[in-house]
């Protein structure tokens, strides 16, 4: 039971900030964490919300 | 919806100002050109007492609504294109004679404009007096006063009521030009000179000064010493030392022990809760792996929050402004722009901004390779291995922090060389002209939202990135590729061990040539903080910060025995992840702004290049110096070095033949 909630621990830290990598990238923000990564992000939008792929 | 656009010079406290109506925390900073590109948001309540439905936008500053950086034409193309219904233009109330110049054009756009006289305040200290009512009947607009800085009544619920309120009225402009053919360059002159003229007339008649302009000021004479050509790097670096000082040494090391005591009662905790019913395989995934990494690295957020704080207080001050104005002379000898200083600083907090600075600067072969030398200043990330190294091997020394800095510098100055000589290039410098701001007493208040606001950065990103990559080390290194769980005895079968071995053989020249250490400069590369996770996990470590409690888990009387390091190769460690390539998102920031892959790859290869290059020399040079023989693996790290060195000079010279030929495209 002991290895069973641990196991489940683990997953929900691993899963929880993968998630959150995963749902900031697709919002925009591309670097999970950084102070200023929303501006950068905001710097490579268009006005329509389109990345700019250079 | 109502769409405000707001408009000013540069430093004239926009986005400030952007920040006190709308509630959000953009970054500010007491000099020009912090805003490079717009920003959106909505008007606070309080302060909306029409209840109209508004959106500001914060645009960069600009002296001329005929664009000359790119800056400017995001905020020309802007009011020109996106039929905004409001114009609020800010003012410094200080430097009216020169903001008016930029007012007098926005009158011409028929937008209603409302001009918010900003630092209000300041006016009254430098004894100069402003008729508002008088300025107000000659612009033909609104005009208020505004202090963005304070609480109370500082004027923005007024600004944002004459605002709502000018919606649809149109504007009638102070001054026309009328037609101007912009081709006929003395004509433009001719109709500048005008409206300055214009200018004048209007600041003659409303403003009221006790003191001239022209007169030295006390800011002059700080500034004769601060920016002084000789005097003014030995300043900077004084107060970088104290800044460390301060920082690693004294305030952010007390802190950090207190910190650190909970991080490990917390460790504690979770232990006996597991107790020994666990299995040993999840438990060191959880403790060692997860808990453990990411603890190694969040104890250093005192550390890292005090050493921001004091940037901030010195950014808010005026200083970094004058920072700019010292390295210029430099930067301009060795072939990059004036304006490269400013993404460099910008640099010191996250490379990512700083290389986006880059898109200021007009010419391209200096955008590019001010891209490629902005990651050699040490930014964020990398703080917390630099205060791991100077607190394990260094006794917490402030002179490593600051010796960083001034090494990136260093290799800024000659790789700009470096670069120029390969690129071919045999422009001469130009000018940089840059408006310093005023010197002030910091705000404690900035300087610690911009403190919370780094902290928060800090442990998100060690609670998910560190996080997962810890989890992901520990699992590489409890398992062989067979998925068998190794024996302690036999890390080096390890999947970790196997993929970090090949490279740990390419750094053995450097004094580190363990996997262990190889690992963790390869992490290194998704996040820089990384570094400092790995080694925990490698060398099961959770507390770089009481080393002396560490001592005794490992078993050892210090880390440095741990790791195996010299103090030398400790040095070239540190060395060698500060300055090479920096983190992913910075390289794909770089290929962003470069544009060009020969380009990317070329810096890639050049900031590896010099990283392994400075390494090696700081190894072999500081194992004489502490043994009195040359380090491990000198000469096949000679002729890795040899090698570096011949490909760079094959390239200068090919690069300056090129230079010697006509060029085809200019006849």
């Amino acid at each position: 039971m002991g290895n069973i909630i641990v196991l489940l621990v683990i997953a929900l830290l691993v899963g929880g900030a993968s998630f959150k990598i995963y749902r900031d990238r697709k919002n925009g923000n591309m670097c999970t964490g950084c102070a200023m990564s929303k501006q950068c992000s905001e710097q490579y939008k268009k006005s329509d919300n389109e990345f700019i792929i250079k | 919806m109502m769409k405000i656009a707001l408009t000013g010079n540069p430093n004239s406290g926009k986005t400030t100002l952007f920040n006190a109506i709308t509630g959000k925390i953009e970054h500010v900073g007491n000099w020009a050109g912090v805003t490079i590109d717009k920003k959106e948001g909505d008007v606070k309540q309080s302060l909306n007492q029409l209840n109209a439905d508004l959106r500001v936008v914060d645009l960069p500053g600009a002296y001329s609504m005929s664009p000359f950086t790119s800056e400017e034409s995001v905020t020309s193309d802007f009011i020109k294109n996106e039929h905004v219904d409001a114009i609020i233009n800010i003012v410094d109330a200080t430097n009216l004679s020169r903001s008016l110049f930029f007012t007098t054009q926005l009158l011409e756009l028929n937008i209603p404009v409302v001009v918010a006289l900003n630092k209000s305040d300041l006016t009254k200290k430098k004894e100069t007096a402003i008729d508002v009512d008088a300025l107000s009947k000659l612009l033909g607009c609104p005009v208020i006063s505004t202090v963005s800085t304070q609480g109370g009544d500082n004027g923005l619920s007024r600004l944002i009521t004459a605002t709502v309120k000018a919606k649809g009225k149109g504007q009638r402009p102070a001054f026309k030009t009328g037609q101007l053919d912009m081709t006929n360059k003395k004509a433009v002159e001719a109709s500048d000179k005008k409206r300055y003229d214009f200018v004048k007339g209007i600041i003659s008649k409303v403003e009221k000064r006790k003191t001239s302009s022209h007169t030295k000021t006390r800011q002059d004479a700080i500034d004769k010493i601060v920016a002084d050509k000789w005097l003014g790097l030995p300043i900077f670096a004084l107060i970088m030392w104290a800044v460390f000082s301060i920082s690693q040494t004294y305030v952010g090391t007390y802190l950090a022990d207190i910190f650190v005591g909970w991080i490990d009662g917390f460790y504690g905790l979770v232990e006996g809760l597991l107790g020994e019913g666990v299995s040993p395989l999840l438990s060191s995934v959880l403790l060692d792996g997860i808990i453990g990494g990411v603890s190694a690295v969040v104890g250093f957020l005192p550390l890292i929050m005090v050493l921001f704080f004091l940037l901030a207080l010195l950014e808010d001050s005026g200083y970094m402004a004058r920072v700019a104005v010292i390295m210029d002379r430099f930067f301009k000898k060795v072939g990059l722009s004036g304006k490269s200083i400013i993404p460099m600083i910008i640099g010191t907090g996250c490379a990512i901004p700083g290389i986006m600075a880059t898109r200021t600067i007009k010419d391209e072969r200096q955008r590019r390779t001010t891209a490629m030398l902005t990651p050699f200043m040490p930014c964020g990330a990398k703080l917390p291995v630099i205060a791991l190294f100077a607190g394990v091997f260094f006794q917490d020394a402030a002179w490593v922090g600051t010796s960083m800095y001034f090494m990136g510098i260093f290799l800024i100055i000659v790789s700009a060389l470096i670069v120029k000589k390969i690129t071919g290039d045999t422009s001469q410098g130009s000018y940089f002209i840059m408006e310093l701001p005023e010197y002030r007493v910091p705000s404690i208040k900035r300087a610690t939202i911009s403190m919370l606001n780094q902290g928060k950065a800090f442990i998100v990103k060690a609670g998910t990135i560190i996080l997962v990559c810890n989890a992901l080390v520990q699992i590489m290194q409890t398992f062989n590729w067979r998925f068998e769980v190794i024996a302690e005895s036999a890390q080096s079968t390890s999947i970790l061990a196997s993929v970090a071995s090949p490279f740990a053989l390419i750094l053995l020249p450097l004094g580190f040539g363990t996997w262990q250490l190889a690992a963790a400069a390869i992490t290194g590369f998704i996040a820089k903080e990384n570094v400092v996770g790995t080694l925990a996990v490698v060398y099961g470590i959770t507390n770089f910060i009481d080393t002396e409690e560490l001592a005794v888990v490992g078993g050892t009387s210090s880390i440095a025995e741990i790791m195996g390091l010299t103090t030398a190769a400790a040095l070239a460690y540190l060395v060698f992840n500060l300055f090479t390539p920096p983190c992913f998102a910075a390289i794909g920031a770089m290929n962003a702004e470069m544009e060009s892959k020969k380009w990317l790859w070329g810096a890639v290869g050049f900031q590896l290049s010099m990283g392994y290059v400075a390494a090696f020399i700081i190894y072999h040079v500081g194992t004489v110096i502490e043994t009195g023989a040359l380090g491990t693996a000198f000469v096949p790290g000679l002729v890795a070095v040899l090698a570096i060195c011949a490909i760079i000079a094959v390239l200068m010279n090919r690069g300056g033949a090129e230079a010697g030929q006509p060029n085809l495209h200019k006849a």
